[in-house]
């Protein structure tokens, strides 16, 4: 493409402009901005794919097997030098790379939780996901997504379509439900060419073609909505706040970037889910250094940069790490590992009881081991339950992961 | 154009590959950034719009069956009638297709060399080497917007989305090429017990899921259990752990030569001492100690691709390509008994699936993915591309758009199912490609629109509006909507006022965007 194109195709898009959107915009515009007229938080997922190495994430220096399943994947010990891990709680350390966030465990916020997983056990990706995502492990008899049920049941929602937002091309299966789920991987380029002609024919013409209710009309009325919200924004323009930077040339920090500006827009976001993908680590996951360590560092240092720029509002904010499963406690002969069960998820903000590693240690002797892999002693749906029941002000934990049971909450989130 | 214009896209920069990390080593792990699951249980999706009548059957036989009905496809269909065409398309070998082959070997000359010719290009030719795999995936669009062979092609691109290879894991960059020809190309129409061989022995298969790095005191079982999961059985086909670890044990020593003064350098090589010679038991059936060289691993695939799970896994997934997001049972049911009658014989199968009377009550309830809709558009156009074109439409529209050949990094391959690709981002994407194609804003992509609007013998917008609704949609329009695109084109004049072949080629871009961009247009 030549400059003069590039440049008539500018002046092309200058003259959309927003009236010819702005018409279409349905008479729901005045959004329940987050934070004004509801008190919950606002909730991150994000979901590590691929399932991601617990046991490397927030290591058990304490427990001399761990030592000994890993000779050439172990975190060494906390200690004087940088490839350790950092001393959590004398038994736990984080791994060196997660560095950044180690001033958020110490201030309160942060809350691993380890050996927990799926109650029903599958060392399938694709099964993994499904079953978290969808917040029924074993059952494929719901389509929604848990996140879809929370937003289905809560009272007196809201109709911005930045309620629920995707980061990526696809929206997560949590998402799926009745309510539709904004997709947006760059809000820059969130907007509709049409035909250039600014007299709202061509947009007018296409609204009406997709109207009714068809689950397609929906998606459609949707994007219609968001991309007038969209156009206010200026994401060109977004200068992250109290010094936060987000690193360079990553996907995933600058789908975080962008949630910030979302939320600072007060769009009436409730709940966004984003993904980090690359922890199938069977080959050359490395140690301090190496594979592993490059994801998490770009993990911690996008997570530390959304979170100081968001500043103060992180007193709503809960923000979710998750993965389908983690990994074989013993290394296997590439010096990697194969898929295992028992993972380590992080919950972070404002409102959670950080400070501590949750979660019952199962241990790493063979007899303590579920063949072979850190054993599950906490099911995820009673940390997402205790989320939902008491960040996101929702009681409806039995339709939102129906099969639990009673439920028991390991205590991380303060009550609203 | 260039990747650096459109500030897009993600050529392997220099210095970091992987002949420069050390031969064998792997930076990247193969599952990537996308959720994968997504989609993955179909939802009521719809289908077309209840305003649209149904489309003829020959129609509908070409929505499913090609990239998209051409005015070629149109006039062949008719001539040899629905029976005759399909057959015609299953006989692919007697569908003289030189122009498009033809094409691919000028334009991508590399893709025919022996691997070790191409990455011979490392020392000789560092541009030719690093953007080999463009090569790949812009003769994969041609073949898909001009090859006449169109059935053969879409069961290139199911074959090789069922065995999906990341094209950006590395090695596989080189190695998917040969994995292109000898597996998918090679195999498509034929028997599924071959692919499954010619694809275990693929270099890209082997890299791509770990088996190159599988060997005794060590095993990676990664293969094994995508090869039960994904390929053959299916996740609930009745396998166990036990069966992944000796599954894993059967294929140790199946590897890549890696040695580059090697005649077989980037093939296929089994490593004698890397094999676990053991006895194995795989899904009941005891594999004996000491057998031979590959003879384990051989023994499981026959195994597995004369299993009922595979049949079952394989005829679903043809009757969700081919019929609905969630196929009748009969059907699959039908498909998966062809297999087991026919020893997977893929033909047969497609048979059994396309004379059903499911298959022909099902017009227009496959939501279009990215790839379908966008071909769709530029072969309803008669659209032609220069290799210019065709980097343009894989940077500037599939890649936005979400299906860029060979760019699904989970092995599960792209999903199939329409709930994976109907949303906010797609949408938008789908209406702004619509723009940049109608409006010719692609440089290298050309079609004549002003002659396909001047061929129409009424200058009406009515009459506009009437024959591209033929040509994008095969069928005639509602008073309703005819009305709203009427109103556009005419920017509401009356149907029938007569106006100039001017205003007409002036107003026939937005109106080509706006049947693009319809909901009527994104099902087949």
């Amino acid at each position: 493409m030549n400059g003069e194109t590039t440049l008539s195709r500018r002046a092309f898009l200058g003259t959309i402009g927003l009236g010819a959107i702005g018409t279409l915009a349905t008479p729901h515009l005045v959004f329940g901005a987050s934070g004004a007229g509801t008190t919950r938080d606002i909730l991150i997922c994000i979901f590590l794919r691929g399932g991601a190495d617990g046991l490397n994430v927030v290591v058990p220096h304490g427990d001399p097997r761990y030592y000994a399943l890993r000779p050439t994947l172990a975190i060494a010990p906390p200690g004087p030098g940088a490839d350790r891990a950092i001393n959590l709680d004398g038994f736990f350390g984080l791994h060196p790379a997660l560095g950044a966030l180690a001033p958020l465990y110490t201030a309160g916020v942060l809350a691993p939780v380890h050996a927990i997983g799926s109650p029903y056990p599958t060392h399938s990706h694709f099964d993994g996901m499904d079953y978290i995502e969808r917040g029924t492990p074993g059952q494929k008899v719901l389509f929604t997504g848990w996140l879809g049920r929370h937003l289905e049941t809560i009272a007196a929602g809201s109709a911005s379509p930045f309620r629920a937002v995707g980061v990526g091309e696809h929206v997560q299966t949590s998402l799926r439900g009745s309510v539709p789920a904004t997709a947006f991987s760059s809000l820059d380029e969130f907007q509709i060419f049409g035909d250039g002609r600014g007299d709202g024919r061509f947009l007018g013409s296409l609204a009406t073609l997709y109207g009714g209710a068809s689950p397609l009309s929906i998606q459609a009325q949707q994007t219609f909505q968001a991309v007038a919200r969209v156009a206010g924004l200026d994401p060109d323009a977004y200068q992250p706040e109290h010094g936060a930077v987000y690193p360079d040339g990553s996907w995933f920090a600058s789908g975080l970037r962008q949630l910030a500006q979302i939320i600072k827009a007060d769009l009436g976001l409730e709940v966004a889910c984003l993904d980090l993908g690359g922890w199938d680590t069977h080959e050359g996951e490395g140690g301090a250094d190496g594979s592993m360590a490059s994801l998490l560092s770009e993990l911690a240092g996008s997570l530390m940069a959304f979170y100081t720029d968001l500043g103060t509002r992180t007193a709503r904010i809960t923000i979710v790490t998750m993965s389908e499963f983690g990994r074989r406690a013993e290394e296997n002969g590439t010096r990697g590992t194969d898929h295992g069960h028992g993972s380590c998820w992080l919950v972070l903000g404002g409102g959670i009881n950080g400070g501590r590693v949750y979660g019952t240690w199962p241990g790493l002797r063979a007899d303590q081991l579920a063949d072979g892999d850190l054993a599950v002693t906490t099911d995820f749906r009673n940390v997402l339950g205790e989320i939902v029941v008491r960040r996101l002000a929702n009681p409806s934990v039995a339709t939102v992961f129906p099969g639990l049971g009673t439920p028991q909450y390991p205590g991380l989130a303060k009550s609203l | 154009m260039t990747n650096q214009a459109l500030g897009r896209g993600h050529r392997p920069s220099r210095g970091e590959g992987p002949l420069r990390a050390g031969l064998g080593r792997k930076r990247a792990a193969p599952l990537g950034m996308r959720p994968s699951s997504a989609g993955l249980a179909p939802r009521m999706i719809g289908g077309r719009p209840r305003s649209l009548v149904a489309p003829d059957p020959a129609m509908h036989v070409l929505h499913r069956l090609t990239f998209g009905a051409s005015q070629k496809e149109i006039a062949k269909i008719a001539r040899l009638g629905i029976q005759g065409w399909i057959e015609k398309q299953l006989d692919y070998t007697s569908i003289i297709d030189d122009g498009t082959e033809a094409q691919v070997a000028a334009m991508y000359p590399d893709l025919g060399l022996p691997i070790q010719s191409i990455l011979a290009f490392y020392e000789t030719d560092e541009e030719r080497f690093w953007y080999h795999p463009y090569q790949l995936k812009k003769a994969t669009i041609l073949r898909a917007l001009s090859s006449k062979r169109q059935l053969y092609e879409v069961m290139v691109e199911f074959w090789s989305n069922h065995f999906n290879v990341y094209h950006e894991n590395d090695w596989t960059r080189w190695f998917k090429t040969l994995d292109d020809r000898k597996v998918a190309r090679k195999h498509a129409l034929g028997r599924f017990r071959d692919l499954l061989k010619a694809s275990a022995r693929s270099p890209a298969m082997l890299f791509y899921l770990d088996n190159f790095l599988n060997p005794v005191d060590g095993f990676n079982e990664n293969y094994a259990r995508e090869l039960m999961e994904l390929h053959t059985l299916g996740v609930d086909g009745g396998y166990t752990q036990a069966d992944v670890v000796a599954v894993a044990r059967c294929f140790t020593g199946w590897t890549i030569d890696w040695n580059y003064e090697s005649p077989t350098f980037g093939h296929f090589r089994f490593e004698p001492e890397a094999h676990d010679y053991g006895a194995k038991t795989v899904l009941g059936h005891a594999i004996p100690a000491g057998q031979p060289g590959t003879t384990d691993g051989l023994q499981v695939l026959d195994l597995l691709a004369s299993h009922p799970s595979t049949a079952r896994t394989i005829a679903f997934k043809l009757c969700r390509r081919f019929v609905a997001d969630t196929p009748p049972a009969s059907l699959v049911n039908a498909a998966a008994a062809t297999f087991l009658a026919t020893d997977g014989d893929i033909r047969a199968i497609l048979r059994t699936i396309f004379a059903s009377p499911e298959f022909m009550a099902a017009a227009d309830q496959k939501f279009k993915r990215p790839f379908e809709w966008l071909l769709s558009a530029l072969r309803a156009l008669g659209a032609t591309a220069t290799d210019a074109g065709l980097d343009a439409i894989l940077w500037w529209l599939l890649e936005p758009l979400g299906q860029m050949p060979f760019d699904w990094a989970p092995p599960n391959g792209y999903p199939d199912v329409g709930g994976a690709w109907m949303n906010t981002n797609g949408l938008m994407n789908r209406w702004n490609v619509s723009s940049y194609v109608a409006f010719g804003w692609v440089d290298g992509v050309t079609f004549d629109l002003a002659d396909i609007i001047a061929a129409i013998p009424v200058r009406t917008p009515g009459a506009m509006v009437d024959a591209l609704a033929q040509r994008f949609l095969q069928r005639p329009l509602d008073a309703a909507d005819r009305q709203v695109f009427v109103a556009y084109a005419g920017e509401g004049r009356p149907a029938d006022q007569t106006v100039t072949l001017t205003y007409l080629l002036n107003r026939a871009p937005g109106l080509v965007a706006l049947f693009v961009s319809s909901p009527h247009f994104q099902w087949r």
